[in-house]
């Protein structure tokens, strides 16, 4: 159990859902990403879907043209092809491609 | 690529992309939700979140679309972005082919005179930094012919 005095104040509202989702807790320096229900299943921190980009305070994915591009910080984490599934660049952690699949099956993607 | 600038040209009904080297125009008929002379763009801005790879807008309604530079690429067929979607069909191609293949991995390597690294590199559909005529090859020891078909595009 972490110490709730050392998790900085931007986590702690992450950390109860991170124990819904039985997931384990996170000790790498980055924020969990995590699903939460806001209009469909987004990333953690991502508020909205609007046209072609799924918008977020953290991260974002756009979608183009059977694929779709997915950033954290401002960084490309993957660009995902949806009819091969497989990544066209950077590379893809298994909670990103749970979620992606979530959003294809949504058909927000 | 990065997108260094962005505008809109409300009499082109474009907007106009800044990259490093050259400037783009993405036609506001192509974007989703496409900005009209009854909702006009309201706000443009590169968007940081995506590593300033796509620009975001809002139109007068509230409603928001982003678009990004490789939407603005293809548009404008930019062909290293083109070389770079054949690179990675030929790759995919090549993949299932291996699959398919009686051939082992180690037989492929001494046909194509080279080293199991260098295999897995030409397999590697992330990797963009490979040329055609190497997969090129690598199809021909797979025992399969590669037509390059050239034609001019149709308007």
């Amino acid at each position: 159990m972490r110490n709730p005095a050392k998790v900085p104040p931007e986590w702690r509202d992450a950390e109860p859902a991170l124990k819904r989702a039985g997931a384990r807790p996170q000790t790498a320096h980055r924020p969990p990403i995590l699903t939460v229900t806001v209009r469909g299943n987004i990333f953690n921190q991502w508020a909205s879907i609007g046209g072609a980009g799924t918008s977020l305070s953290r991260g974002k994915a756009i979608t183009h043209r059977g694929h779709v591009h997915v950033y954290r910080d401002g960084t490309l984490i993957v660009k995902w092809d949806l009819d091969n599934q497989k990544a066209m660049k950077g590379a893809a952690t298994r909670r990103i491609l749970e979620l992606i699949r979530e959003l294809e099956a949504e058909g927000l993607l | 690529m990065k997108i260094r600038s962005i505008r809109h040209n409300n009499r082109k009904k474009v907007f106009e992309v800044g990259t490093s080297t050259k400037k783009l125009v993405f036609p506001f008929s192509k974007a989703a939700p496409a900005p009209t002379a009854e909702d006009p763009v309201a706000e443009l801005a590169v968007d940081p979140e995506a590593g300033r790879e796509a620009f975001t807008y809002v139109l007068h309604s509230g409603r928001t679309g982003t678009v990004h530079v490789e939407q603005v690429l293809e548009y404008n067929q930019d062909p290293t972005y083109l070389r770079d979607l054949l690179l990675y069909r030929l790759t995919l191609e090549a993949q299932k082919r291996i699959v398919a293949s009686p051939l082992s991995k180690r037989e492929i390597v001494r046909r194509l005179g080279t080293s199991a690294a260098q295999l897995y590199r030409l397999l590697d559909q992330t990797n963009y930094r490979k040329s055609v005529d190497q997969l090129l090859a690598l199809l021909q020891v797979l025992n399969c012919d590669v037509d390059l078909v050239v034609r001019t595009k149709s308007a």
